[in-house]
């Protein structure tokens, strides 16, 4: 199971999927479609991005006041992009008035420590466990204010991409 | 002491840079000046050596010729370059130099006076035989003045500043009804802005077209021209593209304009690089309008057509030596655009857009040019012109040219900053430009670029992707595609040490 973003660009909102990411291609799903995304770094520092029937691009990219700035040759395209987790919880686009939030495991590791129980009471960013991947320890934070509703895992267990770690719902 | 001479560059940015590319090609040593916000531009490193002259606003640094002086004096300068804008065309300036005892590299200050004011060089070029837009020679005593004149010429007229410039103390009157108070406009803002309530009246010359006149001259008084440049590309009376030879333009006329070119820049004595601009009706009349006493931005186009060098010309003439070319050896060959990349939001009213240039990599090609002043990580002052780079593309033929333009602009990588490249393309891409005639009125025609036009789904999806790796809006950084400056530089001592 892939993660979904909301990547939006003014009005234009798009629901994208990163189903997996290969390092030299990504698998993605948009309005249905899966799409397999070809990515060659040239020497040179740019980003070829080739897909069947999507044609190329040739890019630099960069982050400026939290957008991805995709730069292709004398045209810059900037996206705000959120995990569409955050964007339920926060009430945003993709939300379902929701009255919870699951935080789940952004990549296959181990979890090293848990940081909260169900009761507690978490503010946006704190942080509610840490999951080590590649020997590198990373904080998972919650998107958005709410009091714990379950920890379905321990310390010490191995999780999949997607799992769920905490569940939240939001205070009244 | 070494015998190399050396050239202070008043100026910045591109033309600072071009200039002192001409001079490392003549073997003369460079002076630049700088403000404090271009401590760390590349016109201040490309030089030998810099002095700083003072605080950002160009009021305290590149407008004070009392310290340029002093930093002519100081480093050993013995000449001067003014490059355009700033000092360039202040005969003041000029007389403190040659006073100080620092050659000018330039028209004298008495050429660059008659030229300064617009009833005198109306004037002049009249006694010269140079076509001007008919209206009056001396000064309007009055408004009754004024009617009598424009019943003559026949409306609508234009009423102007003597010193004027840049579209101010400006009217445009269809009517005799409407005279009087346009003429109290018009000395109204001629004295709120050029301290100088003289105005005069011209025909106005509905949708023209701006054609010049390059011209060079030695002080022994030869003088050639270069032919033609048309500027009629402009956007609230800046221009944006230029090409050369003019596009729809007949040999006839562009022979009958250099000529009178010339005779114009014979009729001040005037030395080094100028312009005549002329405007130009759908009949081909053309008119006296301005001469520019100074090297103008759009030179390169003049340069790609003629294979010549004007700042290496300027130069040789500022040390003395005669004109390199006689008029029978110029001769005009292909076709030469430019386009200037300027700093501004097309969207948002072309509203300027200062600011770190995070991707800056000019297209390169057969054919192509580029004139620019800042490089990848610099960032774009807001005290200064908007302008940063000049593209051009030379080409055996005008649609050549276009496309090789096209294709370049395209390929031009440049992020950060908002710029009009979009809105370039769409005066190159539109058939009034393409296929022609175009005039004045040109980029008016044009609807307005859609504030954001349509991405390619490849970079939303890849925005996606990037996220997923880096974090999403969490993440306060997302790592740099660009190569680092530190390995650059590794790699380009690895490549001077082999």
């Amino acid at each position: 199971m892939g993660t979904e973003y909301i990547v939006s660009r003014g009005a234009n909102i798009r629901s994208i999927e990163v189903v997996e990411d290969r390092g030299h291609e990504a698998v993605v799903r948009l309005d249905g479609r899966e799409i397999t995304l070809q990515l060659h770094t040239l020497p040179d520092g740019r980003t070829a991005v080739t897909a069947d029937g999507l044609g190329q691009i040739m890019t630099r990219h960069y982050r400026e006041r939290g957008e991805v700035v995709i730069a292709s040759g004398s045209a810059d395209f900037r996206y705000e992009v959120s995990d569409v987790r955050e964007s339920w919880l926060s009430g945003g686009a993709g939300g379902k008035s929701g009255k919870g939030g699951h935080i789940k495991a952004s990549m296959p590791g181990r979890v090293v420590r848990i940081a909260v129980q169900p009761g507690d009471m978490v503010a946006e960013g704190d942080v509610v466990a840490v999951l080590e991947a590649m020997k590198m320890e990373n904080d998972v934070r919650a998107p958005a204010g709410g009091i714990v509703k379950q920890v379905p895992v321990t310390v010490g267990q191995t999780v999949e991409t997607g799992a769920l770690l905490v569940e939240l719902e939001q205070a009244s | 002491m070494s015998m190399r001479p050396k050239v202070l560059i008043a100026n910045r940015g591109e033309i600072a840079i071009r200039v002192m590319r001409a001079c490392r090609e003549l073997n003369m040593r460079t002076v630049a000046v700088y403000s404090d916000a271009d401590a760390q531009a590349r016109h201040v490193w490309f030089a030998d050596e810099a002095v700083r002259l003072g605080p950002p606003p160009t009021a305290e640094s590149y407008l004070r010729g009392d310290k340029v002086i002093e930093a002519a004096l100081q480093t050993g300068a013995q000449f001067i370059h003014p490059g355009y804008g700033f000092l360039s065309e202040n005969a003041e300036f000029r007389r403190a130099c040659d006073a100080a005892g620092l050659t000018f590299v330039g028209p004298g200050a008495h050429a660059m006076e008659q030229m300064g004011i617009k009833t005198l060089a109306r004037q002049v070029m009249v006694k010269a035989g140079v076509p001007v837009v008919p209206g009056s020679l001396e000064p309007l005593r009055d408004v009754a003045e004024a009617v009598e004149i424009a019943n003559e010429i026949g409306f609508p007229v234009m009423l102007k500043a003597a010193a004027g410039g840049g579209g101010r103390g400006i009217r445009l009157v269809h009517d005799a009804a409407d005279l009087p108070a346009a003429f109290e406009g018009a000395v109204r803002e001629a004295v709120a802005y050029f301290k100088d309530p003289t105005v005069y009246i011209e025909k106005a010359i509905i949708r023209p077209r701006h054609v010049e006149i390059q011209v060079m001259a030695d002080r022994y008084g030869n003088a050639v021209h270069l032919f033609d440049r048309e500027c009629s590309v402009q956007r609230r009376n800046q221009k944006i593209i230029e090409e050369s030879p003019a596009a729809h333009l007949s040999d006839k006329t562009r022979l009958a304009m250099g000529q009178v070119a010339v005779q114009a820049a014979k009729a001040v004595n005037y030395e080094s690089a100028g312009t005549i601009e002329f405007l130009v009706d759908p009949q081909e009349h053309f008119y006296f309008m301005e001469m520019n006493t100074r090297l103008q931005v759009e030179h390169p186009v003049t340069e790609l057509v003629t294979g010549t060098d004007l700042v290496v010309e300027q130069l040789r003439i500022a040390q003395g030596l005669p004109l390199s070319w006689t008029q029978e050896q110029i001769a005009q060959r292909g076709h030469a655009i430019e386009c200037r990349i300027y700093a501004e939001d097309v969207a948002r009213g072309f509203l300027p857009s200062p600011g770190p240039l995070h991707v800056y990599r000019p297209p390169t090609g057969p054919g192509l040019r580029i004139d620019d002043g800042f490089c990848e990580g610099d960032v774009i002052s807001n005290h200064y012109d908007s302008m940063i780079a000049k593209l051009s593309a030379w080409a055996p033929t005008r649609e050549h040219a276009i496309a090789r333009m096209q294709s370049a602009l395209d390929l031009f990588e440049i992020s950060g900053i908002s710029h009009n490249i979009a809105h370039l393309q769409q005066v190159l891409g539109c058939a009034e430009f393409a296929v022609g005639p175009y005039d004045t009125g040109v980029v008016k025609t044009l609807p307005p670029l859609e504030a954001l036009p349509e991405d390619p789904e490849l970079a939303a999806l890849y925005a996606a992707v990037l996220a997923h790796r880096h974090g999403s809006k969490a993440q306060p950084a997302l790592p740099a595609s660009t190569e680092s400056a530190w390995a650059y530089h590794a790699r380009a001592q690895g490549l001077r040490n082999r």
